[in-house]
């Protein structure tokens, strides 16, 4: 088992597994401006968003910081920050700056319009691009490796190879001093004897159970049964019957370490060790919450498959269907199924899987990244004013 | 791995790693069991009776409750169970 990987060094003391400058639109009006400007420097990657704009309160909060988490993700070398109006624009730039980068605002409203606020920030992206190709990567601790763990199309085989298979990775982490988020709070309902019970003290046990009551107690609110949303109906039809089954399988990708403490949606962990997150279960919105927490890899379970990615963060994905490599294996990174259909054990499963891990953290690049299938969205709390 | 996997004693269903017939016979985790209808790929298996109201256990833990009666070999799935957390009513 390697015990390091190549990393960028970045300013705050964090290592990227990739280099990136990125073009962050501050809100769904600037879209179309970080998508040109991404288009014409290589090497950078837009980074858009869905709202963004008449956000208010928690919500504007959970926007600025989730976009800023993302700017100051070790992954990214600098950024570039389009925008109409440049005040929300300085405080997601304000995060990045704090992590010790350079982040450089251009807005429409100071630029002369969306013509002007291309042209300049495409010339600050080519200047920062050559920069960051200065950059070389150098061997590091898997201490300074955050992971985020996630799952998608799930069925079955998830709760059976890909997510203890995942679990087994997040273990290796943990004990070599490194970091590991699981989130997705619907899917620990039912789980909370496993989950408390390695909670690394009581209020951290307190916080699981009042995160997984919240989703219980909006349901109950608007008396909508989950079962048909989540298990959502690819999971049904691939075996799972209720919100139960599935988060016993689920919370095995986060392996079966004390759970240090529990995080907001996108917060940074101050300490090592697993950690939980309390952030919804949809793909693209708990990726991108895991970006905005700093994770500089995600190891993606799938069952049913589902072939999603994130702009910044590499996304790896697992299974153990033999089926599903049938069907849609151009999608998967790492083939588990010899589990299933072979004599492969568990154990074997996962000592591939941490390899595999280390070459795409060394570089190697993931189907997601190599198809640019590259998504993003920040949580939603409320509504638009 | 087996083609069928029961967790944990305390489980009252198994799962099935191929698509299965009626009447075929499995072995799971050493009893051999009659499959009554057809069970999917991934899908679960009662590996004994379970009365309206019953819970199930998968993982050793209640994973759903019976809204028709089960028995022995039958699919268990949305059709005859339910979740018991999450619930709008």
């Amino acid at each position: 088992m390697r015990k390091s990987f190549m990393g960028y060094a970045r300013p705050d003391g964090s290592y990227g597994v990739r280099n990136y400058v990125a073009i962050i639109s501050t809100a769904d009006n600037s879209n179309f401006i970080a998508r040109r400007v991404a288009e014409m420097i290589r090497g950078t990657v837009p980074i858009c968003p869905c709202f963004g704009r008449g956000e208010i309160g928690a919500d504007m909060e959970l926007h600025i910081q989730t976009m800023g988490g993302m700017g100051a993700n070790p992954n990214v070398h600098s950024a570039v920050i389009v925008s109409l109006e440049p005040a929300i624009a300085e405080k997601i730039a304000g995060i990045i700056r704090a992590a010790g980068k350079k982040a450089l605002v251009f807005s429409m409203d100071e630029c002369g319009g969306s013509i002007g606020c291309t042209e300049q920030a495409v010339r600050a992206a080519k200047r920062l691009i050559i920069e960051a190709s200065l950059e070389q990567r150098v061997e590091v601790g898997i201490e300074h490796l955050q992971l985020g763990v996630e799952c998608g199309g799930s069925d079955t085989t998830s709760g059976v190879v890909s997510n203890p298979v995942v679990g087994r990775v997040a273990d290796a982490i943990v004990d070599e001093g490194g970091t590991v988020i699981l989130s997705e709070t619907t899917e620990w309902m039912g789980a909370e004897r496993n989950l408390c019970g390695r909670a690394a003290n009581p209020e951290v046990g307190e916080k699981i159970v009042k995160a997984i009551q919240w989703y219980e107690d909006y349901i109950k609110s608007i008396g909508v049964d989950l079962n048909g949303f989540n298990p959502a109906p690819d999971n049904i039809k691939g075996g799972l019957s209720t919100i139960e089954e599935k988060a016993l399988g689920s919370i095995k990708k986060g392996g079966t370490r004390p759970i240090q403490d529990m995080l907001t949606c996108a917060q940074k962990p101050e300490k090592k060790g697993l950690h939980l997150m309390d952030a919804p279960t949809g793909g693209v919105e708990n990726t991108t919450a895991l970006a905005g927490a700093g994770c500089q890899l995600i190891l993606f379970s799938t069952g049913k498959g589902n072939p999603l990615g994130n702009p910044i963060v590499p996304t790896i994905k697992v299974t153990g269907n033999n089926r599903t490599i049938q069907k849609s294996g151009e999608n998967i990174d790492v083939d588990l199924s010899e589990v299933i259909v072979g004599s492969m054990s568990l154990e074997e499963a996962g000592e591939i899987l941490y390899e595999r891990m280390i070459d795409h953290a060394n570089g190697k690049l993931t189907t997601a990244e190599a198809l640019g299938d590259l998504e993003i969205a920040v949580t939603r709390i409320g509504f638009t004013v | 791995m087996r083609k069928t996997v029961k967790f944990e004693e305390k489980d009252n269903v198994a799962i099935v790693l191929e698509d299965l017939k009626p009447d075929q016979v499995v072995d799971v985790a050493g009893e051999e069991i009659r499959v009554r209808g057809e069970i999917p790929y991934g899908h679960k298996i009662a590996l004994e009776d379970v009365a309206e109201g019953g819970i199930i256990y998968k993982y050793g833990e209640p994973v759903a409750r019976c809204i028709r009666e089960i028995q022995k070999g039958d699919w268990v799935h949305v059709h005859n169970v339910e979740s018991i957390r999450g619930l709008g009513r």
